[in-house]
C-alpha cells in the first residue's frame, strides 16, 4: 500500500503525518467497537462477535500503520536519551544557567 | 443486602473450589518466577 | 456474615503471601536509585506498564460504580465508564510527547514546558495537589474495602481500611515501583480471571445469555423514584404514564395510593421485595390497570426509594412518568422520555432523545468529545497523573504508546464483561430501587453463586484488585513528595541512597495520611469531593490541551486557568443557580459553560503576559516534538540548526 508510508527516516518520523491521524481515528474506533462487541459477545449474541471481530481487525490495521513509525522514533530518540537525561537533572538541581 | 447472600444458591460442584483457585495460583506463581528470573538477569550488570 | 472454612483461609493466606512476595522480591532492584524506586529504571517492556494501567484502574469500588450505572442504564451505562478512552488518542499523541520529555511526573513536566517563576509555581502546585489527591484516593479506595469487610465480616470500617492498605505498603516500602509494577502484573492476571469467572457465574445464575435476552423482552417497565421528602403526610397519590411524543395518556392509577411520613422499615422492605413479581410478570392477580405498582393498597414513605412498575405498551418506546398529589389537577414529572419495557437494556445506543431522558444524544456526544479529544492534552483526565508514571517507566517511546493503549483496551473490555453479569443480576433482582443496593450486584453474584470453597479465593481476588490500586497511589504520592518537593526544592544535591530513603519515608507518610483521610471521609464528603474533582477537570480540560498543542500558552495562562476554575465552578454549579441567575444545568452543559467562562480569563492573561523564553521552548520542542501550533518555535529551532 503506497498510500501508507512503511519506511521512515529519523526526520520524517519526528513530523506529524497522515499515518498519525489514521492511527488516532482507528484507535478511537477500535475502543468503541471493543466496548460494544465484548459486552454483546459475552451474552453470546452473533452481532457482538461481528462487532468484536471488526474491532480486532481495526486494531491490527492501526498497529500495521503506526508501528514502523514508532519504531523509527524510538530508535532515533534513544540515541539522544542520555543527553536529555543529563539536561533533565540539570534543571532538577537548578544547574541550568540563563 | 446481606439477605441476598444465601448458601443454598451456589452453582457448580464443590471440587471447582479446589481446582479453579489452584489453577490460578499455579499460573500466578509461575508468572512471578518468570518475572523475577527475567528482570534480575537483565539487571545483573547494573 | 460470610464465614470462612479452612479451605477459604488457606487460599487467602497463600494468595496474600504470593502477592506480597512478588513485589517484595524486587527489593534489590528498587533500592538502587530514585529512578529505580519510582520508574523501575525506565526499562520496562510495554506489557508491564500496560498491566499496571489495567490493574491500577481496577479497584474495589470500580465494580460498585460500574454495576450502578449498568443496572440503571443497561448497556448504555458502559458509556459512563468510557471516559478512559482518552487513551485512544493519547497513546499516539500526549503519551509520546510526555515520554520524550523524560519528566518523572506531570509536575516536573511543567518546568520543562514552561520556564521561570511561573513554571516553578506550577510545579509546586501540581506536586502539592497530587500528594493530596493520592492520599484522598487511597482513603476513598481504602474505605470501600472497609465497607466490603464490614458487609462480609462485620468488621469496623477502619479495620478493612488499615489492614489491607498496610499489606500493600509492605512491598512498596521495600521495592518501590519495581514492586508495584511486578505485583500489578501478577494481580492483574488474578483479577482478570476472577472477574471473568464471577461474571460467567452471574450470567449462568440468571439462566444463561439467551434467558437474559428473552426475559428482558418479557419484563414489565420500571422507573426508579425517590418520593420527595416534603410530600404531605397522608396525601393521596396518583401515577400517570403517557407517550412522550404524542402526550397520549397510556394509563393512570385507577385508585390513589397513600404517602406517609411514619416510616415502618419492615413494611418498606416487604413492599419493596414484593415489587419483584410485578417486574418479572409473575404476579397472580389479574388487573387491567397499566400501573402495577404502586396500587391503592400501597403506602409509600416520603424520602424513600421505590421502583414504579407498569406494563410495557407495544410500539411505545419512550414515555413520561408523572405523579399527582391533588387528584390529578396537576402533574409533576418523575422522568421524561423514559424507556418503555426492558429490552432497551441490551442496546448500548438506546438514546432517549436529543436532550431529554436519562441517555440523551447531547450527553453522549459531550462524553465522546471530552473523552477522545482529551487525549491531545495532559491531565484532561485525572488518571493521566498515574499513567504518566507508567509512560515514563517504559523502555522506549513505542513501548510507552502500546502500554497506554493496551492497558486501557483491557479496562474497557473488563467493563463490558461486568456489564453482562450485571444484566444477569438485573434479571434476578429487577426490583431494586436504591443504588446502595444494586451497585453491590457484582459482589453479591460472586459471594452468592460461586461454589463452596471459592469464597476465600474470591476475597483473595478482591484483595488483588485492592492491592494493585493502593500500591500505585502510595508510590505515586511518594514520588511527587520526593522528586518534586524534596529533591528539587529541599536538597537538589541529594545522593541516590538519600533519595531512596526519603522515598520510603514519603511512602510511609502517604500511607498514614490515607488512613486519616479514609476515616474522615463520609458519604456526603465523598460525594462533594467527587463532584469537586469532576468540576476541576471540566474547567481546565481545554487548558490541559492548550499547554501541549500551543506554544503561546504560557505558565501564567495555565496558572490563571486553575485559579479561575476553582471560583467559576462554585459559581456555575451552586451560587448562580441558587440565586436564579442561571438554571440548574445538567452536568454536560455545565462542562460547556465552564469551558467558555474559563477561557474568558486565561486567554487574556496569556496574551497580556510575555511568552515563555524562546530558547527554553526550542529546547523543549526539539526534545519532545509536540503536535499543534508550534510554528515560531520550530522556525527558531531550524534557525539554530537544531532541526
Amino acid at each position: 500500500m503506497g498510500f501508507i508510508r512503511r519506511e521512515w527516516t529519523a526526520k520524517e518520523a519526528d513530523e506529524w503525518r497522515k499515518e498519525d491521524w489514521f492511527a488516532i481515528i482507528l484507535s478511537a474506533s477500535s475502543y468503541v467497537l471493543l466496548t460494544i462487541g465484548s459486552a454483546l459477545s459475552f451474552l453470546l449474541l452473533p452481532v457482538g462477535f461481528v462487532i468484536l471481530g471488526i474491532g480486532i481487525i481495526i486494531t491490527i490495521l492501526m498497529y500495521w500503520i503506526i508501528d514502523p513509525k514508532l519504531k523509527t522514533i524510538s530508535t532515533e530518540y534513544e540515541k539522544k536519551q542520555k543527553e536529555y537525561l543529563l539536561q533533565l537533572e540539570e534543571i532538577q538541581k537548578w544547574e541550568v544557567e540563563k | 443486602m446481606m439477605s441476598f447472600i444465601l448458601a443454598n444458591t451456589r452453582i457448580g460442584s464443590p471440587v471447582l473450589g479446589i481446582i479453579l483457585p489452584a489453577l490460578i495460583f499455579c499460573i500466578s506463581f509461575l508468572l512471578t518466577v518468570y518475572l523475577l528470573r527475567h528482570f534480575m538477569k537483565q539487571n545483573k550488570d547494573h | 456474615m460470610v464465614t470462612f472454612a479452612f479451605l477459604d483461609w488457606l487460599w487467602l493466606i497463600l494468595y496474600i503471601l504470593l502477592m506480597v512476595g512478588c513485589g517484595a522480591l524486587f527489593y534489590r532492584l528498587g533500592k538502587r536509585s530514585q529512578s529505580d524506586f519510582f520508574l523501575a529504571g525506565r526499562g520496562l517492556p510495554w506489557w508491564l506498564p500496560a498491566s499496571s494501567v489495567y490493574a491500577t484502574h481496577t479497584a474495589t469500588d470500580t465494580p460498585i460504580w460500574v454495576a450502578g450505572v449498568v443496572y440503571k442504564y443497561g448497556l448504555s451505562g458502559l458509556w459512563y465508564a468510557f471516559f478512559a478512552a482518552w487513551c485512544a488518542i493519547s497513546a499516539f499523541v500526549s503519551t509520546r510527547i510526555f515520554r520524550r520529555s523524560l519528566a518523572y511526573s506531570q509536575a516536573e513536566w511543567q518546568s520543562l514546558r514552561f520556564s521561570g517563576l511561573g513554571a516553578e509555581m506550577l510545579r509546586g502546585w501540581v506536586a502539592g495537589w497530587q500528594v493530596f489527591m493520592n492520599m484522598f484516593i487511597l482513603g476513598w479506595v481504602g474505605i470501600a474495602m472497609g465497607k466490603l469487610c464490614n458487609m462480609l465480616f462485620g468488621w469496623d470500617l477502619w479495620i478493612g481500611l488499615v489492614i489491607f492498605t498496610s499489606i500493600g505498603a509492605i512491598y512498596v516500602l521495600m521495592a518501590g515501583y519495581w514492586g508495584v509494577v511486578m505485583a500489578d502484573f501478577q494481580q492483574g492476571v488474578i483479577a482478570l480471571l476472577v472477574i471473568i469467572i464471577v461474571s460467567i457465574w452471574g450470567v449462568m445464575a440468571a439462566g444463561g445469555p439467551q434467558t437474559i435476552i428473552d426475559k428482558l423482552k418479557t419484563y414489565n417497565s420500571t422507573c426508579e423514584w425517590r418520593v420527595p421528602a416534603d410530600t404531605q403526610d397522608g396525601a393521596q397519590g396518583l401515577l400517570r404514564i403517557s407517550d412522550s411524543g404524542t402526550s397520549e395518556v397510556l394509563g393512570a392509577s385507577a385508585l390513589p395510593f397513600t404517602f406517609s411520613n411514619a416510616f415502618d422499615e419492615a413494611r418498606y422492605v416487604e413492599t419493596a421485595d414484593g415489587v419483584k413479581k410485578y417486574v418479572q410478570n409473575t404476579h397472580e392477580s389479574e388487573t387491567n390497570s397499566l400501573i402495577l405498582f404502586p396500587s391503592d393498597a400501597d403506602v409509600l414513605y416520603t424520602g424513600r426509594d421505590y421502583t414504579i412498575v407498569w406494563k410495557a405498551s407495544e410500539g411505545k418506546r419512550l414515555v413520561n412518568v408523572e405523579y399527582s398529589t391533588d387528584n390529578g389537577a396537576t402533574w409533576i414529572m418523575i422522568d421524561e422520555n423514559h424507556q418503555n419495557g426492558q429490552r432497551w437494556r441490551i442496546n448500548p445506543l438506546s438514546f432517549t432523545g436529543s436532550f431529554k431522558g436519562q441517555f440523551p444524544v447531547a450527553w453522549f456526544v459531550t462524553m465522546l468529545f471530552i473523552a477522545l479529544l482529551g487525549g491531545f492534552g495532559m491531565g484532561t483526565n485525572i488518571d493521566w497523573y498515574t499513567e504518566a508514571q507508567r509512560i515514563q517507566s517504559a523502555k522506549s517511546v513505542r513501548d510507552a504508546s502500546y502500554s497506554i493503549w493496551a492497558g486501557t483496551a483491557l479496562v474497557l473490555v473488563r467493563n463490558s464483561i461486568w456489564a453482562a453479569a450485571i444484566l444477569g443480576f438485573f434479571i434476578l433482582f429487577p426490583h431494586l430501587a436504591s443504588s446502595a443496593e444494586y451497585e453491590m450486584g457484582w459482589y453479591v453474584v460472586g459471594f452468592k453463586y460461586l461454589p463452596i470453597g471459592m469464597v476465600g479465593f474470591l476475597f483473595a481476588g478482591i484483595l488483588a484488585i485492592h492491592l494493585s490500586t493502593v500500591s500505585t497511589h502510595i508510590n505515586l504520592g511518594a514520588m511527587y513528595a520526593t522528586r518534586d518537593f524534596y529533591h528539587h526544592y529541599v536538597n537538589p544535591k541529594a545522593s541516590e541512597n538519600r533519595l531512596v530513603v526519603v522515598g520510603r519515608l514519603s511512602t510511609f507518610i502517604i500511607l498514614i495520611g490515607s488512613f486519616i483521610f479514609g476515616t474522615i471521609i463520609g458519604e456526603e464528603i465523598t460525594q462533594w469531593l467527587i463532584f469537586a474533582l469532576w468540576i476541576m477537570a471540566a474547567g481546565i480540560w481545554l487548558p490541559n490541551i492548550l499547554q501541549v498543542i500551543w506554544w503561546r500558552f504560557n505558565s501564567w495562562g495555565y496558572l490563571s486557568s486553575w485559579i479561575a476554575n476553582l471560583g467559576l465552578s462554585w459559581l456555575v454549579v451552586w451560587i448562580l443557580p441558587r440565586f436564579g441567575i442561571i438554571p440548574e444545568l445538567p452536568d454536560y452543559m455545565q462542562f460547556w459553560l465552564l469551558i467558555v467562562l474559563n477561557a474568558l480569563i486565561y486567554l487574556p492573561v496569556t496574551f497580556l503576559t510575555k511568552p515563555e523564553d524562546m530558547d527554553h521552548l526550542v529546547s523543549y520542542y526539539v526534545m519532545s516534538r509536540p503536535i499543534g501550533f508550534w510554528g515560531p518555535v520550530r522556525r527558531e529551532a531550524i534557525k539554530q540548526g537544531l532541526l
